[in-house]
Order: C-alpha cells, then structure tokens, then sequence
C-alpha cells in the first residue's frame, strides 16, 4: 500500500543517515550548499547542450560512491516526477522538429536533445537531493537551516511535523485498513464519510497537541525547541565545499567533451 | 502540480524562492509578533495531518476515480494564513526532500504556487470575507454558517488551485525548457485543475462542516454568537465579490482565448512571431553544422527566440538572467507588500482562536 511504503521510505532515509562514510562525516551546511550550487548549474545548462551536461553525471557517480549509498535505491526516488518530465519532454519532441544534428542521413531533431536533456536534468536533481537527504538527518539539516538564519518557528515547525508526520501515517493507515475492512470491493472513501474520517482524527490530534503544549510549557517551553548545534565547520569542510563546487563551476563553463574532441581531432 | 527542476530555468527558480522567503520570513515575523508561537504544536500536527490526508483516496460519486486533497484552505481555514502557509511550506519541503515529489530548486516555485494562493488569496480575498458576509442570512444563522463554509471552500479551491495552474505555464513558459505553447498549455492546465479544485473544494468542505459540527470555535472567523460590524462588512464584501469575479472571469476569459492560442501569444508575446521567424531563418543558415561554434551561435539563437524584447538579447544569458531574476525578485516582493498591506487592511479586528 502506498502509505506503508511512504512510512517505509522514511524510516529507511533515517538509517541511511546515520551511516558513517566519508560525505557523512561532511557539515551538513556544506552539503546542502553545494547541492544547491550544484542543480543551479545544472538547471543553467541550455537545453540543447547534449555534450556539457554529461560531465554533471559525475558529480552524483562520486558522492554515491564516497557516501557507499546503493544507485539502485534511490532510482526509486525517481518515480513521482519523472511521469511529468516525460509528459513535457516528449512534447518538445513533437513541437521542435528542427534538426539538430544531420550524419549520413540521419537526423537528430532538436526537440530530441531537448526532451533528452531535461530528462537528465530531472533525474540527476533528484539524485543531487537523495544524497542530501541520505547522508543528513533531518536534525542536521535543520540546523544548518538555523545557521542561515531561517526564521525559528518555521525550523521548530519544520522538526515537529516531521515528527508527527509518522505517528499520523500510521494513524491514517490503520484507519484506511480498518475502513477498507468494513467497505469490501469500494476503491476509496464513500462520500458520506469524507468530513467524518479526516474530521475525527482531526479533533483528537488537536486535543493531542494541546496536551502536548501544556507538557512542554510544563518543561520550560518558551516558543523555541532548542538550540540547534552540529558544530562548527573544519577545514576539510572548506576543502570540500571549494573543491566540489570549483568542479561543478568548471564543467559549467568548459565543454569538457568537446574540448577533449577538439584536442584528439588536432 | 509539483514543478520539477527540469522545468525550470535559475533565474526563475530564484526569483520564486525570493518571493516564496519573503512571505515565509513576513509570515514567521507575523506569528513571533501575535505571540501566536503557543500554536506551535498545533500548527505541526495540522501540518502532519494534512500530509497523511493527503494519501486518502477520495471516491468520487458518480465515477469510478477518486480524488486527494492538497490543503492550503484546509490549513488557513483552521490556522490562519500566516500559520497555515509556514505549514503548506514545511509539508512542501518534506516533500520534496523525502520523496523527491517537487524539485529542490523548484520548491520557491512550489511554494509560491500552491502556498501562497491557496492560504493568502484563499483567506484574505474568499475564506474570511465570505465567512463575515451576510449571505444566506434567510436560512437561519446555523444553515447560513454551513453554506458559507462550503461555498467558501469551494470557491477557494477552485479559484486559488486556477492560480496555481496559471502560475506553473506562467513559470514553465518564462523558463523556456519546453516548447509546448502557452495557449495550449493553459488549455490542459486550467480544465484539469478546474475539476481537481472542485473535488478538492467538497472534500475540504466536508472536513470544515465536520469541525463546525463539532467544535465550530476551531474554525476562523466563524462568529459563533455574535453578529457584529454588518454594515462595515458590506463593503468588505463588495470588494470580495468584485475581486473574486474578476480573478474567475479573468480565468475564464483564457480558457476562451486559449481555443485561439495564436491569438493569445501574439497578444502577451507581441514580438515573439518576429523572433520566431529569425530563429527558423538561422536555423538554415547553420543546418548540418556541428562545432563548438554552431553551440554558440544556437545559444544566440535561443535567447533571442526565448527572451522577449524587454529582455536582453546578450549571448551571454547569465547577465540578462542576472538582471531579469533582480528585477522579478523586486516586482513580486513588492507585490508580497502590498497583499501583506491589504491582509493588514482586511485584518482590523482581532478574531477570537481557540
């Protein structure tokens, strides 16, 4: 069932995270920046540069190597966006017929390369993301959040519902089985029940978190959850976030294959 | 209607996450302020109950598909609209992060889209206007609450989830990764959201009744007793009414345009026909070439055929991106602004929140 996979997904992203390789060991804040240096690139690529965006394959190769995370796993990660890509890809095909490329014959249109590259910018965001996310537990992520100076209640928010999002899966699961169990042979919620069953679990989380907020208040609870500390960066932090992010930037601005092409050719 | 990175070019993305941080930071700046932190847990389990919620299958009667619910009025009905938008944003961002269901760059993007209308336009200009109107008065006081919480939710599904489709051709089309037409994408998108908006509309309204049912001072700006300012409301709810038929005629006079999509793009893209004419007429002139000087040339090419004339024609896009993402950033912080200062408008009077 799809919630118990969603429930799944998130206690195995957890574990991933408490690995201990070499990425792991990285600041979270580094991580996180240069994974957004790095899809910002990626998304700068012209959408027929065929050529340059194959060097970005290596970024995501290197970390799941350094990480000692499974490829294979995460292509699974893949599966809520990549029906959409293709939708918009597949039309470029058909809406841009130009040529792109003509050898003996053959002709490679352009809208081809461009539903081709998108379809790697697609994948290989995803795969920049999962390896965000698998080597950061939400706690360090959420720190380095706080270390850019995000508004506190939004980082508090952000680490509480994160922690309530499994007890409620679980709850709706069980009260998805149960109806099910009751409504053999119907797909869905009858429309009869659609306030009832959400309304209900509704009002008794509510009572939840009331009881909750007094529990906290009762500990000392003035409006923050805590102080957010993961440590402060070390050299190879630096080395890491320069070198990486060097690279990335390079391959951006040289066409690494074709400059190599021009070089044999010579 | 989670935008995938793919989709989008940087300068977008940016400028989306900008308009996205500042009424996140406006909002928490909002809440610190009110003191409204106490909400803190409540806000969280609203959050992670509406992140399950959304994996429910919904039948819909009369077919043999189901529905799901996204939240934004559910979440600003029960919370108000600073909360329930830096909830709609932690569920966008667990999302995204944990099931790669929207891009990580994407996420200002996503955030603007289904965020930003379904709790701010939803509230301001459907949800609280309409819950203090008078409307349905004839029907007695609890029948006339019940109507109004679902013409509401309806409404407010309806039109904000209009918005959000419009805003991801809008963003999808600025980005000019894909070359299917404006008028054609605003075809699909808009029909498809208008029945999703609908189904969304019944469930939401379904939760909300049930609440009212229940504990009815759960939900916001439901006077339960007292009927006080009709006449100040009266104005209020001109300026609704006047806002939200212009948001729908507006919505609806695309759906017509766009059974002419030539027409529409030659009215927004008066020049694109000119630009489009000279990107086939290189086309030729460099057909068959392959050299690292023909992937420049088709660089030139593209940003004369996908920026409009207002924009710059450098070869070099990243200055022309450079500029466009600044000068997006200020139009849409400023139009942040001024909603923020109509909401302050709106919100004269403080409402009584359990």
């Amino acid at each position: 069932m799809e919630i118990n996979r969603k429930l799944s997904d998130l206690r195995r992203l957890d574990e991933l995270s408490a690995g201990t390789s070499y990425i792991h060991g990285i600041h979270t804040l580094f991580i996180l920046l240069v994974t957004f240096i790095y899809i910002v690139t990626l998304m700068s690529f012209d959408k027929y540069d065929l050529t340059g965006i194959l060097m970005m394959f290596l970024y995501p190769v290197f970390m799941f190597r350094l990480a000692e995370l499974s490829f294979s796993e995460s292509l699974r990660k893949i599966r809520y966006v990549l029906p959409f890509i293709l939708f918009m890809g597949i039309l470029n095909i058909f809406f841009d017929r130009d040529p792109y490329l003509v050898i003996n014959g053959f002709r490679l249109s352009r809208g081809a390369v461009s539903f081709f590259t998108m379809t790697v910018k697609g994948f290989l965001a995803v795969e920049a993301s999962y390896v965000l996310i698998a080597t950061n537990s939400i706690y360090d992520i959420c720190a380095a959040l706080s270390m850019l100076r995000l508004p506190r209640i939004l980082i508090s928010l952000f680490l509480l519902t994160f922690r309530y999002i499994t007890v409620m899966i679980e709850e709706v699961a069980n009260m998805t089985e149960a109806y099910s169990l009751r409504a053999p042979g119907q797909k869905g919620l009858h429309i009869s029940s659609w306030g009832s069953f959400l309304g209900q679990l509704l009002l008794r989380s509510y009572d939840k978190a009331n009881e909750l907020y007094l529990g906290m208040e009762a500990r000392g609870y003035t409006g923050d959850l805590r102080n957010y500390d993961i440590g402060k960066p070390v050299l190879k932090d630096y080395v890491f976030l320069i070198v990486v992010s060097a690279l990335i930037i390079l391959c951006r601005l040289i066409n690494v294959p074709v400059t190599i092409g021009n070089l044999i050719r010579r | 209607m989670h935008m995938a990175d793919a989709l989008l070019a940087p300068a977008v993305a940016i400028t989306m996450y900008a308009a996205s941080g500042v009424t996140a930071g406006i909002s928490a700046h909002k809440l610190n302020k009110d003191e409204e932190t106490s909400k803190l847990p409540t806000m969280a389990v609203t959050a992670a109950l509406v992140f399950a919620g959304q994996m429910i299958n919904y039948t819909i009667p009369g077919t043999g598909s189901s529905g799901h619910m996204c939240g934004g009025m559910l979440l600003s009905a029960l919370l108000g609209p600073q909360a329930g938008f830096l909830s709609m944003v932690v569920i966008l961002a667990i999302q995204c992060l944990f099931f790669a269901d929207g891009g990580l760059m994407a996420l200002g993007a996503n955030i603007w889209n289904m965020a930003f209308y379904g709790c701010f336009v939803g509230y301001y200009l459907i949800w609280r206007p309409i819950m203090k109107s008078n409307l349905f008065q004839k029907m007695g006081e609890a029948a006339a609450t019940r109507a109004k919480i679902i013409l509401a939710s309806i409404l407010g599904c309806v039109v904000t989830l209009q918005l959000g489709a419009f805003s991801v051709v809008l963003e999808t089309t600025i980005s000019g990764i894909t070359e299917l037409p404006f008028g054609t994408f605003v075809a699909l998108m808009l029909p498809i959201h208008l029945a999703i908006g609908l189904v969304e509309g019944l469930i939401t309204s379904a939760v909300l009744l049930f609440v009212n049912e229940a504990r009815p001072e759960l939900l916001r700006d439901n006077e339960v007793s007292e009927r006080d300012g009709k006449k100040k409301m009266s104005l209020k709810g001109v300026i609704a009414v006047l806002a939200v038929v212009t948001l729908v005629v507006g919505g609806g006079l695309s759906l017509i345009a766009s059974s002419n999509p030539d027409g529409l793009e030659w009215a927004l893209f008066g020049n694109e026909d000119g630009g489009y004419a000279a990107n086939m007429g290189l086309d030729e002139e460099e057909f068959g070439l392959s050299s690292p000087l023909s992937e420049s040339a088709q660089k030139v090419q593209d940003s004369v055929a996908f920026l409009p004339d207002y924009a710059f024609k450098d070869n070099e896009s990243a200055i022309g991106t450079t500029v466009s993402g600044i000068v997006g950033s200020l139009i849409v912080a400023a139009v942040v602004v001024i909603i923020c200062i109509l909401g302050g408008f709106f919100r004269k009077k403080k409402t009584a929140v359990a």
